[in-house]
């Protein structure tokens, strides 16, 4: 009889030890999670330091042409009009300032959106290792959040509107903090796939329509400047200017690099955001999006500093 | 594609074909100054064609601006009126002579994408 309660406690424990094993290797890695969100937030400055540096020059450029230009296009680039709505303000004929600050300011909102939707799933992956009562704070808090995220909405290729978190993700995220299962949260992190990609693309168009556009604009005017000396001056001149042809040129090749760095970065985001899915299948799943989107991160901040130490 | 999103893809292509016209013209005036030319009647009209590209861009620029921040607001937006402009100001740049036949190319780009406006005009 004991030998038979000896054998049923040692049964017992391996049960035990299998359960506990397999319950450990249920808990999602949260690794993934946490360099995609860092690696969001990442290219989230990078993007705001790009394009305040450009508003920068902007505006000086914006101050010479409003000095040069006929009273009436100044009335009608630059006189507000207030209305209809309380706090609407609009000129008849946007100026290139006034229209960079609002798209800014718009894109800076839709990827604030993206930031904390990056911070929600990496709670969303720490969530099983959680108390009861944990779990039931962040639920609520994660609902919020997700709901408010599925009212930013934006434009969708082949029309209508989307939100980085789509509002049929939003049930799939819910049914994962009621149900743990995590096919629920793959089918919600995937419901938000070509939103997060529109994302992505949307801010390339930002990078070469805007930034990339004004160093070449900006080369090409000051190139001519100092160009135009150049060919006038003397031999002891001359090397003054050589100096600056030559400093106009490294720090060209050095912003082209850096913004390219930038639009490589954005381009990366969609496969890394596609691997979280797969992040929940296990730890021996190559996650080379993830990989990308981080090397490519570490590439861009390498950009930051050369640009620093050139400056 | 969506109208908002392929008026988008349409106006940075539009920019990138100014920007290499730019680059072009402007390489031929650097050799004006390099040859002392500046003020000859050829290089004089090749300054006046840049500032007219250049000053294309910028409203292009502007108008992809304006359309991108609709398009991040899911709202539709009002780009006819500023399209008919850049419209005049290349119509403008077309009366030059050597740039007729780039000119030509850009408006036949630009009269596709006025449709394409009136189609995303609210």
């Amino acid at each position: 009889m004991r030998g038979l309660d000896r054998k049923r406690g040692g049964g017992m424990a391996f049960f035990l030890m299998l359960v506990v094993s397999l319950v450990g290797c249920a808990k999602v890695d949260s690794k993934p999670f946490l360099d995609f969100q860092q690696a969001v937030s990442a290219v989230g400055t990078g993007m705001e330091d790009a394009s305040s540096t450009l508003m920068a020059k902007q505006r000086e450029e914006m101050i010479a042409a409003c000095a040069a230009a006929r009273p009436a296009d100044v009335k009608r680039e630059f006189y507000l009009v207030f209305g209809p709505e309380p706090y609407g303000a609009k000129v008849e004929s946007p100026n290139y300032h006034a229209a960079l600050m609002r798209m800014r300011a718009e894109f800076a909102e839709v990827n604030d959106a993206l930031e904390r939707y990056a911070e929600a799933l990496l709670r969303l992956s720490e969530f099983e290792g959680m108390s009861d009562a944990d779990q039931q704070t962040v639920s609520t808090e994660l609902n919020g959040t997700l709901n408010k995220l599925s009212g930013r909405l934006f434009d969708a290729p082949g029309g209508g509107k989307v939100a980085i978190v789509s509002t049929l993700a939003v049930p799939a995220f819910n049914a994962y903090l009621q149900s743990r299962q995590r096919v629920d949260l793959k089918s919600a992190i995937r419901g938000n796939q070509a939103n997060v990609a529109v994302y992505a693309d949307m801010a390339v168009g930002i990078i070469r329509v805007h930034l990339l556009q004004d160093i070449k604009t900006r080369y090409r005017e000051e190139f001519r400047k100092i160009f135009s000396r150049f060919a006038l001056a003397d031999s002891e001149a001359r090397r003054l200017e050589a100096e600056r042809i030559i400093s106009l040129d490294e720090s060209t090749l050095q912003a082209l690099a850096l913004h390219e760095a930038l639009e490589r970065t954005f381009r990366a985001l969609p496969a890394a955001h596609a691997d979280l899915a797969l992040a929940l299948d296990g730890r021996d799943v190559s996650l080379v999006g993830i990989l990308e989107f981080w090397n490519r991160v570490s590439a861009l901040r390498k950009r930051y500093e050369e640009l620093k130490d050139a400056h | 594609m969506g109208i908002h999103d392929d008026f988008l893809k349409k106006c940075e292509a539009l920019i990138q074909e100014l920007d290499s016209a730019a680059g072009e013209l402007e390489s031929r005036y650097l050799d004006c100054i390099a040859l002392g030319r500046q003020q000859e009647p050829d290089c004089v009209l090749l300054s006046r064609q840049i500032d007219g590209v250049k000053r294309c861009i910028r409203r292009w620029q502007t108008i992809h601006a304006v359309a991108m921040t609709a398009a991040l607001q899911g709202l539709k937006v009002d780009v006819e009126a500023a399209a008919a402009r850049a419209e005049d100001d290349l119509r403008s740049l077309k009366a030059s002579r050597e740039w007729a036949g780039n000119a030509v190319k850009f408006l036949g780009m630009i009269d596709e994408m006025i449709g394409m406006a009136a189609k995303i005009v609210i």
